[in-house]
């Protein structure tokens, strides 16, 4: 595993994404670094995974041992990436954004431009701790989003794309109460912003979900069309999982 | 400024500088556009925060547009309407506003840093919140001045209940236990942590419901209750702290009181360890003066006769108090998920206590009444050795405990009934041992666990006497018996969710007992040992929302014991048989806030016990017999179904949970109790017993942010019938009661905080011996107030008040004030505490027990005043 630095992050933001991506309600605690250059937000599993790279000074490892403290590492609170694999590098790089994702054995990368949202602020409020909340809402990839900012964090992170408000998102949710995130803590503490590695498959973002949708329409026959199933017999027949993607496809 | 004058001042703006540059205009739209640099060193900061106003400032004005700073620090915008003020702002610079000038082509902001930043760490999530099957709270929330320690802060969560033991209730219910920083220290015995756990030292309370705490089994089987995590600071990590105290004060202004003691916790990634030693001769709760409780049951011999050597009661009611208890806990982390740890605690404790009581007890068609006034002197001594090693990880389970106990303890209570003067002692010694070992396997969908129990316990001698008089006794019995239990469990995986398991297990059992009686020879002795063979195939599903479980227990029995008849004739008894039962479990979360079970059960099982085989009359004290006269098998068969549903929504606070249980049982032995003159002797013989018993209980809390208040309320109902059988009188039993309970605890200003709790009950017994229905009202209510940072005044008040309803006699109202100031400064805490402040003599209470009536009262501590320092370090 190899991990290049692209930037010095200064704050980390930790968020709790709530999704039904494959039909169960998973909830996944998710992390925002933010540099000067650039952000990236992806799981903390990733994140971890990706610091212990750079621990073992970027250099190829016992592939045993890296496994053995990866499993330690998921074995901790907040460990698990359930089905989160993708990460997210927003103006990376300069005016646009890359998306990273793995289907099955398969690493995938995206390309787009960034481009702010159009978000309409409302005048509702709402105190969520102890921070006064504003309201602002924007259609995004196929979903209507209600997030809340707060204007008392001067910043205008927030997670996945839902930033650039005058505020802190702190929390947000699509009409359909699939997904949710929620803001738990900042931490303004100097971390390396990492980017992994692979033999990356280039291809639109689209074009990786609907590989998705294929892999959990039945993930047996997708497995025996891979490199590594394709020797294998008797592969069982799995149940069909309905992939309900964050980003809607465009049709 | 009114708003024609605003739409005035933006009219002449506009038309005034309508025409420069730095916007240019294109229709109705306008754009802005500049750059924002760092005023220390010019270099472009991005991400800052543009806002844009029509009016003077950002109050009055009303938000156009914003946009924020790119990487290179630069930014542009277009709004409809023309703005007049703008706001540059981002964390860790100084907020920049200005008017927008007409000579400017291109805004350049310079910012200058602030020296107020973040702070390292920014909690922005609700105090409450719910991730999965825990609920955080967030501590620093429901901490006030007044909060010490982690009991403290618990009593202030919403859904946490403490009672005055310590004894913590998730949703009404029972927690499994507290974890320290995720690690099982001291687990069930929490009591002592705590209260050494300071409140300033935590950072969050977490309770994990339905607690797995075997990670091999996560996902597979639900735990029994919640277990309750204490998170610490950083700060409190890694350094050993702890408290001293010494307290010095006067009882009823005549006797010395005193309570020396001090506590030691650390906690650090390798380690962790609580301490605590006290001696304490006042009434007050001080820091480890709960008397640890043992974990090993009594030798059966010991179940023939009541254990009153050991029963413990309200500090309130004790007259004089001396304890002596210390307790040490550590564990180790071990490499990979290994843990080590041992505890060792030694009580001894000696109180006296004085009661009475005004008793009617039903004998045929009548009734016989006596008056009695007792003293007690209570003395115990518990000493218990524990070790454990424990290997928790995901696909491997394996735990080794061993525990060592002694229990010596002696009671003596001087009674007047009806003014007989009447002695009676108590006392006995008992050791223990236990060795559990438990190993479980997790191959792919295969599960396999092995584990065994090993018990062996010893009563040399427990005596029971009244010396001389008309109740003259003397009875000593002993014991020993050694218990060894085995149980195999393999699973498989059918399927994704779907999971079969068989298991069998072996239990065997060698008892021994003896009873004699004034002349110190045996009257009657058990000797012998029975064999359990069970096993209960089991069909699990479990998907993370919906789980299911049926299983059909099937109990093989051996037995073999030799024992003497009641004409004390030696014969054998032995039998075999097989019994079957039958068990359905389901749960639903359909949502994190909800979850739904149902349990249902069917046992039929043999319930003899080494009891069964003493054909003798026992005393159990000097005014109760037992007798056996025939070899009695008893057997229960029970039919149970049980139903809970919860509620919580952690953002709002509000934690609901509602349940109730239906049982039916039948059993093949009943009791026949007689009066001679007022001992009552029960006669067991076979007859039907059935008895039915429905309860229910719903429990609501809420937290109020605004007023820092938790508010809670509970109410319970409980029916039963139960046949009695009274001078071969037989009569049903009905007993209802029903019970409430408000309680608030608020710290609405940070000086003030308040405790109230109002618990009404009524319970309804009737019989064809009579009816008695009781009202009973206890109140509770604690202020304290806050003088400065560094003094606090409180007062609290008990009162109990006790109606007989078919009487209408009102017990006299007696109420325990208390009142307390403390001071402090730094690590230091000087507290004058006064228990008992009107010096009141006495509290009532009434019991009812099958168709006897029994008014009693308990005398109270006399008032105490004691003045305590505590030192932290």
């Amino acid at each position: 595993m190899i991990v290049d630095k692209i930037d010095e992050g200064f704050l980390m933001y930790h968020y709790q994404f709530i999704h039904h991506e494959t039909g169960t309600e998973s909830e996944i605690p998710m992390i925002l670094q933010v540099g000067n250059q650039c952000q990236r937000f992806g799981s903390l599993a990733y994140y971890r995974e990706d610091s212990l790279a750079l621990t073992f000074n970027n250099e190829p490892q016992d592939t045993k041992l890296l496994g053995r403290k990866s499993a330690e590492l998921r074995a901790l609170p907040g460990g698990r990436h359930g089905d989160v694999f993708w990460t997210l590098y927003s103006n990376y790089p300069t005016t646009k954004r890359t998306i990273t994702d793995r289907v099955l054995m398969d690493h995938y990368i995206s390309e787009e431009q960034n481009e702010p949202l159009k978000w309409e602020l409302q005048t509702e409020k709402k105190l969520i701790g102890e921070y006064e909340c504003n309201k602002a809402t924007t259609d995004l990839y196929g979903r209507l989003w209600t997030v809340w900012y707060t204007p008392a964090i001067s910043r205008p992170d927030g997670p996945w794309l839902l930033r650039g408000l005058p505020g802190v998102v702190v929390e947000a949710e699509d009409d359909s109460g699939d997904f949710k995130f929620n803001l738990l803590k900042i931490e303004r503490r100097t971390n390396p912003i990492l980017f992994r590695k692979h033999n990356f498959f280039k291809a639109s973002r689209d074009d990786v979900l609907k590989q998705k949708i294929s892999y959990y329409k039945n993930r047996g026959q997708y497995f025996k069309a891979s490199s590594a199933g394709s020797s294998m017999q008797n592969i069982p027949k799995s149940e069909e999982i309905k992939y309900n993607p964050l980003r809607v496809i465009a049709q | 400024m009114n708003l024609h004058c605003k739409t005035i001042i933006l009219f002449l703006l506009v038309f005034t500088f309508g025409h420069v540059d730095i916007y240019a205009q294109r229709d109705s739209s306008v754009q802005i556009a500049g750059k924002v640099l760092d005023a220390k060193n010019s270099l472009p900061i991005p991400n800052v925060i543009i806002l844009l106003y029509s009016g003077e400032n950002e109050q009055d004005g009303k938000l156009i547009g914003y946009t924020t700073s790119n990487s290179d620090g630069i930014f542009s915008i277009e709004t409809n309407d023309k703005p007049t003020f703008v706001i540059a702002k981002l964390v860790g610079y100084k907020d920049y506003s200005f008017f927008l000038k007409d000579s400017e082509e291109q805004i350049t902001i310079s910012l200058e840093e602030n020296i107020e930043n973040l702070p390292e760490v920014t909690i922005v999530a609700p105090p409450i919140r719910q991730s999965g099957d825990t609920i955080t709270y967030r501590a620093s929330t429901f901490i006030t001045p007044n909060t010490y320690s982690a009991e403290d802060l618990m009593k202030r969560l919403p859904g946490i209940t403490v009672d005055s033991n310590g004894t913590i209730e998730y949703l009404g219910e029972s927690i499994q236990g507290v974890y320290i920083e995720g690690l099982d220290l001291v687990s069930k015995s929490y009591q002592t942590a705590t209260r050494i756990i300071k409140a300033e030292d935590i950072s969050a309370i977490d309770v994990m419901e339905r607690f797995q705490p075997k990670s091999v089994l996560k996902g597979l089987k639900e735990g029994e209750g919640a277990m309750i995590n204490i998170r610490l600071k950083d700060s409190a990590k890694l350094k050993p702290s702890g408290e001293v105290t010494i307290g010095a004060g006067t009882k009823n202004e005549e006797n010395e009181v005193h309570q020396l003691g001090g506590n030691l916790l650390l906690v650090n990634n390798k380690t962790q360890m609580i301490g605590s030693i006290a001696w304490d001769r006042t009434a007050s709760d001080l820091i480890g003066s709960h008397i640890s409780q043992a974990s090993i049951p009594s030798t059966s011999a010991l179940d023939l006769v009541e254990n009153r050597a050991t029963s413990q009661g309200d500090k309130n009611y004790r007259l004089s108090d001396n304890l002596l208890t210390t307790t040490l806990n550590q564990i180790f982390v071990l490499k990979d998920n290994h843990t080590a740890k041992y505890n060792v605690n030694y009580n001894h404790q000696n109180f006296s206590t004085s009661s009475g009581s005004n008793s009617r007890l039903a004998n045929g068609n009548s009734f016989v009444s006596y008056n009695q006034s007792k003293y007690n002197t209570s003395t115990t001594r518990l000493a218990t050795l524990y070790a454990n090693i424990t290997n928790n990880s995901s696909n491997r389970y394996f735990e080794n405990t061993s525990k060592l106990e002694g229990t010596i303890s002696s009671n003596i209570s001087d009674i007047s009934r009806n003014n007989m003067p009447i002695q009676e002692r108590v006392s006995l010694g008992e050791i223990r041992f236990e060795n559990t070992t438990d190993l479980i396997r997790k191959e792919g969908s295969r599960l396999f666990s092995i584990s065994g129990d090993i018990i062996y316990r010893k009563l040399p001698k427990a005596t029971n006497e009244v010396p001389s008089g008309e109740y003259f006794y003397y009875q000593r019995i002993s014991g020993q018996e050694f218990s060894a239990k085995t149980m195999f469990s393999y699973g498989w995986g059918l399927g994704d969710y779907l999971s079969v398991f068989g298991n069998i297990d072996f239990q065997g059992h060698l008892q021994e007992a003896e009873v004699s009686f004034e002349n110190d020879q045996p009257e009657s002795m058990v000797k012998g040992g029975k064999i359990f063979i069970t096993t209960s195939p089991t069909l699990d599903y479990n998907k993370s929302n919906f789980r299911w479980k049926v299983s059909f227990p099937i109990e093989f029995l051996y037995y073999n014991y030799r024992y003497l008849d009641y004409a004390d004739i030696s014969r054998y008894s032995n039998s075999n048989k097989v019994r079957l039962g039958g068990v359905l479990n389901m749960s639903y979360r359909p949502t994190p806030q909800w979850y739904m079970s149902w349990n249902s059960r069917y046992s039929n099982t043999d319930n003899s016990t080494l009891s069964d085989y003493m054909l003798v009359s026992i005393h159990t004290s000097f005014e109760n017999i037992i007798t056996r006269k025939v070899l009695l098998h008893p057997v229960r068969k029970a039919m149970s179904t049980m139903f809970s549903v919860e509620y919580k929504n952690p953002i709002k606070g509000f934690f609901a949970r509602i349940n109730g249980l239906g049982m039916r049982t039948i059993s093949n032995v009943i009791t026949d109790s007689s009066l001679h003159n007022t001992t009552k002797e029960g006669n067991m013989s076979r007859g039907e017993h059935k008895r039915t018993m429905y309860s229910g209980q719903l429990f609501l809390s809420k937290f109020l942010t605004d007023f820092k208040s938790v508010i809670s309320f509970s109410t319970d109902y409980n029916y039963s019938d139960n046949p009695i059988l009274i001078s071969g009188r037989r009569s049903e039993v009905n007993m209802h009661s029903l019970a409430s309970t408000i309680e608030l605890n608020s710290a609405p200003c940070h000086w003030l905080d308040l405790s109230s709790r109002i618990s009404w009950s009524q319970s309804v017994n009737v019989s064809e011996f009579g009816k008695t229905k009781i009202n009973e009202w206890r109140l509770f209510g604690s202020v304290i107030i806050g003088l400065g940072e560094k003094f606090n005044i409180g007062i609290q008040n008990k009162t109990n008040i006790v109606t007989h309803l078919e009487s209408n006699y009102k017990y006299p109202v007696f109420s325990l004030l208390d009142a307390f100031a403390t001071y402090r400064y730094k690590r230091y805490r000087v507290e004058v505490r006064c228990n008992n402040l009107l010096n009141n003599e006495a509290l009532f209470i009434y019991r009812s027990i099958d168709a006897d009536q029994h008014h009693s009262y308990s005398m109270l501590r006399p008032r105490q005043i004691v003045v305590s320092a505590f030192i932290k370090y």
